[in-house]
């Protein structure tokens, strides 16, 4: 069992932490806490839900207890953002595209720090790990139409962020 | 970057494309931490899992047979999995006598493909890079490799400390001090965004103290690594424009100098800079509050006037590394603070100035100019240590309500400055976000 889920999940379920708490020790911590549950319950694990969505939701459980324990949630700012940066994907053919898709997601990842709890959450899901919307409600318990307000109301507001963003910059130049 | 209309497709690009982000752990570490969990001490589903094989063979040929080229490697950079023998039975002392392999690890992209695949995502976020030759690509992680894609991908990240303008767009900065295990305080500087005061405040702007109040409790500074000191006891209010601490009759700032220094300068920290010129300390019957250990401290004490700090790196139990100024000693001229930083005092600070760099401080109307006796390579540096020789220059320069330029610096520009000009005057040191 654990093998299985860890060769199929274990490097999503990794992301998921490390893109919410961005910090690449405590996402070690937290992953050794999602297996702990992960082992100690998987005897109750009904079958409702898939396997995926069913560590997802412990995951999600994880970091929101690990933020709950903060009494904030504290952010982590970039500059403690450990990234792998050997295990990012270059997205473009040319380096100056690369650099231009870096500055982007830069200001992404800048603007997603002013979304609410649940409007991150729901990037990271469904854009980050590339979940379903019928995933990403099962995971969070939400019903579809939630997380498909929630989407739709955090892409508005990066959007405008990042257009705030863009203005500024064009301002100063 | 160009700057046309910001739309949901660019926006849905970037986000589909975000990085991928992978635990360099192998799985028999992960393994060996679970074993080393009590609370998994007899769990069966462990037990199974220490006995069966870890991860699927392959040969050393095959590996060598799919490593690309140079440039294979930092255009196809993508998620990668260790693949290494192992035997089959494990126990737990066989376990803990592994050693774990983090150097010269070959990566099979076949075995991340099925990964994807058994992720089953509808629509691969990465369909146009997985070419056919891409994806059977495997990647070795040399030296050079890693540098280069190091080198490329770290403009993804930044280096800065500080709360610049720029930072501010859509926020504002609530400054504290907050108390470290040496007794000292050191200025953290957090963004709020205009959204959360907005709903803290829907009424009015909230002054410096109501920021206090309302944000100072949130931060859990143990987690933090720093000592759990705020809100302070006792009560603060305003009176004109100055603020006043009515101190608890028993209190912990005043027991030894130690504490009132702390004390002291968590309020410099927190306060100075806001609208208040100075913090009156009152007994709760409204007189002059006189403390026992310090018996000539001025009250009012003035925030205005002696916050001309430098800065050295401070770093917490965890590690964790701050930009603070040394023990609050402070400086006449912005000359003798940029020149002492060279200087270590003590153990707690250390300067961010390596010890075979030397430089001359000038003082002109514009600014204040650094000027390195011998052209300095940041690149000699870590990344890290020349951001923070930078950033801790333009700190010390900003105590003194002055932007500084560096010169004769190899670069000419670095983490987004601009060495060939004066550099911004930070906002605070220390960036966190409060949500």
């Amino acid at each position: 069992m654990f093998h299985r889920l860890y060769d199929a999940y274990h490097q999503d379920v990794f992301q998921f932490l490390i893109y919410l708490v961005k910090n690449r020790t405590l996402a070690e911590d937290l992953a050794h806490e999602v297996y702990v549950r992960v082992l100690r319950s998987y005897d109750q694990f009904a079958g409702n839900s898939t396997e995926k969505t069913w560590l997802f939701a412990i995951a999600k459980n994880v970091a929101i207890d690990h933020f709950r324990k903060q009494a904030v949630r504290q952010k982590h700012s970039l500059d403690f953002f450990d990234w792998e940066t050997e295990q990012l994907r270059s997205t473009t053919p040319s380096p100056e595209d690369v650099l231009q898709a870096s500055d982007e997601f830069m200001q992404v990842q800048s603007a997603l720090e002013h979304c609410t709890g649940d409007q991150k959450m729901v990037i990271i899901m469904r854009y980050f790990q590339d979940l379903s919307i019928a995933e990403t409600a099962q995971i969070l318990d939400w019903t579809e139409a939630k997380v498909k307000t929630t989407q739709h109301r955090a892409i508005k507001f990066l959007r405008q962020q990042l257009q705030q963003v863009r203005e500024q910059e064009a301002k100063r130049q | 970057m160009t700057h046309n209309q910001f739309d949901d497709d660019q926006l849905e690009h970037v986000l589909n494309n975000a990085p991928k982000l992978s635990d360099r752990r192998s799985k028999e570490e992960i393994l060996n931490r679970l074993l080393a969990d009590a609370r998994l001490q007899d769990n069966v589903h462990l037990q199974e899992a220490i006995q069966q094989p870890i991860d699927d063979e392959i040969t050393l040929q095959e590996q060598q047979n799919s490593i690309p080229t140079q440039q294979e490697s930092i255009e196809t950079a993508t998620t990668k999995k260790k693949v290494r023998k192992w035997p089959i039975f494990m126990s737990v002392a066989a376990i803990f006598a592994l050693t774990v392999l983090t150097g010269s690890m070959f990566i099979n992209n076949n075995d991340n493909t099925k990964m994807d695949q058994a992720n089953a995502p509808e629509t691969s976020q990465y369909s146009t890079l997985q070419d056919s030759s891409a994806a059977k690509s495997s990647v070795n992680r040399d030296k050079i490799m890693e540098s280069n894609i190091v080198a490329e991908h770290s403009r993804f990240m930044s280096l800065r400390s500080s709360v610049y303008e720029e930072d501010l767009t859509d926020a504002v900065v609530f400054h504290i001090g907050l108390a470290n295990r040496d007794k000292k305080s050191v200025p953290m500087t957090y963004i709020v965004s205009n959204e959360r005061v907005a709903t803290d405040f829907p009424k009015k702007k909230p002054t410096t103290l109501q920021m206090y109040e309302k944000y100072a409790p949130q931060i859990d500074e143990t987690a933090n690594g720093f000592t759990n000191y705020h809100p302070y006891k006792g009560e603060l209010k305003e009176k004109d424009d100055k603020l006043v601490h009515v101190l608890p009759k028993e209190n912990d700032y005043d027991v030894a100098s130690a504490n009132i220094n702390e004390y002291l300068g968590t309020l410099k920290d927190t306060f100075s800079g806001s609208v208040y010129k100075a913090v009156e300390f009152e007994n709760p019957d409204g007189t002059p509050y006189k403390f026992s250990k310090d018996e000539e401290l001025s009250n009012p004490m003035a925030l205005t006037s002696s916050n001309h700090f430098n800065y050295y790196l401070y770093k917490d139990e965890n590690g964790t590394e701050y930009l603070s100024p040394d023990s609050r000693k402070t400086f006449s001229t912005v000359t003798e603070a940029l020149t002492d930083m060279r200087n270590k005092n003590d153990d707690v600070y250390i300067p961010v100035v390596p010890e075979n760099v030397t430089y001359t401080v000038k003082e002109e109307a514009e600014g204040v100019i650094v000027t390195f006796d011998e052209p300095l390579d940041l690149t000699t540096m870590e990344a890290v240590r020349a951001t923070q020789l930078i950033e801790a220059m333009m700190l010390t320069a900003a105590s003194f309500d002055q932007q500084i330029r560096l010169d004769n610096v190899v670069q000419e520009s670095w983490e987004g400055f601009d060495l060939k000009n004066f550099l911004p005057k930070p906002v605070g040191a220390n960036k966190r976000y409060m949500q």
